[in-house]
């Protein structure tokens, strides 16, 4: 898995947007002004040589909206010539030129991640009113995305949402983790567990409409209690406790390991590297703060210590770690304290 | 006050370090390293990074081992030489105080 940023730009401006330490407010004019707001076509190619190399058959196109691309539908029939499927991450507010593109896309080679706030957030209607439509016209190729960044949150309006545009019967659910910077909003692990109660909640309540979730990274396992992982199996959940480099190839050829440790390290996209070796890389580098999670308890959990759960987001664990610069004069054998 | 003559260190600018339930974890990421350290070289490390001055760390490892302050300067030399061997610390240049 790797994903091709392909826009810097973005036509909206969430409050718990990850990018916002590499493509963010005070970044976007030094983008624009370096002229790379957009990957040049030239470059889409060794994009899908990359993905060749790693031998992977999708290619994931991720932003900003990676859809207000100039020659976003270039792009797509590019992939297309060569052999792969189409995953956008999205926030459903597309140009017609692109929303065309898509939805004439086989929907078993096409999926179109669109990620939907509530629809009373900051907006007077409009905004929702753009998603169901392009999401309505997607059917099928659409999933549902929702991003948890505060615990007052009520997805329920996400079924009504599937049942009437005949979207996948699946919601992609999200908790939103801080980037290095803490500039974004995000769940503290401290809400992890009011987050967990009504996740399970949901879960219920969607599967009773024959609509199953799917976790993202950044879930652990300990915010669930037992009773609560009992709802999630019933409900069919895709649970994952993970966190993984996930390889984002930013416009000027750096891959992240993710968009939140972009601050951290990155690394060059060269004609011979691939995703495996890169992802190696990333591991070897960030393996010392696995000891820890996010979390004290973390480094002794019985989850964590059997691999079955990563201590949650590296980028939350790593904001746990501080640098205290001290010095000190330590007194010789036999000097006195007094 | 210390009885002189005195060696000096630092911390290693590139360390960073977390407190977890039953150790405390040390990150050297130019370098790769981790290490984790337990009991009184922890609680020594957390007194260092809050600043206590070398006089009042030795009083509180005293009570805290229930010892004399000769045995609580002896824990803090241990640590001191494990730290330094290891690159968690190092010597500063010339006999300075800071």
């Amino acid at each position: 898995m790797a994903n091709l940023v392909i826009s810097a730009v973005c036509n909206q401006d969430c409050a718990y947007c990850f990018t916002v330490d590499h493509l963010g407010r005070g970044h976007r004019d030094s983008i624009a002004e370096a002229g790379q707001s957009f990957l040049p076509v030239s470059s889409f190619q060794e994009r899908l040589d990359f993905l060749d190399r790693s031998n992977m058959d999708r290619v994931r196109l991720l932003g900003g909206e990676p859809t207000l691309h100039p020659q976003f539908v270039e792009l797509v029939e590019r992939a297309r010539a060569a052999g792969k499927k189409i995953v956008v991450f999205s926030n459903g507010l597309m140009p017609p030129d692109a929303l065309e593109c898509l939805e004439a896309l086989p929907p078993q080679e096409c999926t179109v991640l669109v990620n939907v706030n509530e629809p009373d957030t900051g907006n007077d209607g409009r905004v929702y009113t753009r998603q169901l439509e392009a999401i309505r016209r997607l059917g099928e190729r659409a999933l549902p995305g929702f991003n948890i960044y505060r615990t007052d949150f009520h997805p329920e309006f996400l079924l009504g949402l599937i049942a009437d545009t005949g979207s996948k019967p699946t919601v992609r659910l999200s908790m939103a983790q801080p980037c290095l910077s803490g500039a974004n909003q995000y769940i503290h692990p401290n809400q992890y567990r009011a987050v967990a109660v009504k996740v399970a909640r949901f879960a219920r309540i969607a599967a009773d409409d024959g609509v199953s979730l799917d976790f993202d990274c950044g879930f652990v396992r300990c915010m669930f209690s037992d009773a609560d992982m009992e709802t999630l199996q019933e409900a069919q959940t895709d649970v994952g406790w993970r966190c993984n480099p996930i390889l984002d190839v930013d416009i000027e050829g750096n891959v992240l390991y993710c968009f939140p440790l972009a601050r951290l390290m990155s690394l060059p996209l060269t004609p011979k590297t691939d995703a495996r070796a890169l992802r190696s890389e990333f591991e070897a580098r960030t393996r010392p703060y696995r000891q820890a999670g996010v979390y004290p308890e973390c480094s002794t959990c019985p989850f964590k210590v059997a691999g079955a759960c990563s201590g949650g987001c590296l980028a939350t664990t790593i904001r746990r770690f501080r640098h205290t610069p001290f010095s000190l004069d330590v007194p010789r054998k036999g000097g006195e304290v007094v | 006050m210390i009885g002189d003559p005195m060696p000096a260190y630092r911390c290693s600018p590139s360390i960073t370090w977390v407190k977890d339930s039953d150790q405390t974890i040390l990150v050297e990421e130019e370098k790769g390293q981790s290490w984790s350290i337990h009991g009184v070289e922890a609680v020594i490390w957390d007194l260092l990074t809050l600043h206590y001055s070398l006089g009042r760390i030795v009083r509180f490892l005293s009570v805290l081992l229930n010892g004399s302050k000769d045995e609580a300067i002896e824990s803090l030399l241990v640590a001191i030489q494990r730290w330094e061997e290891a690159g968690i610390i190092c010597a500063m240049k010339g006999n300075g105080r800071g």
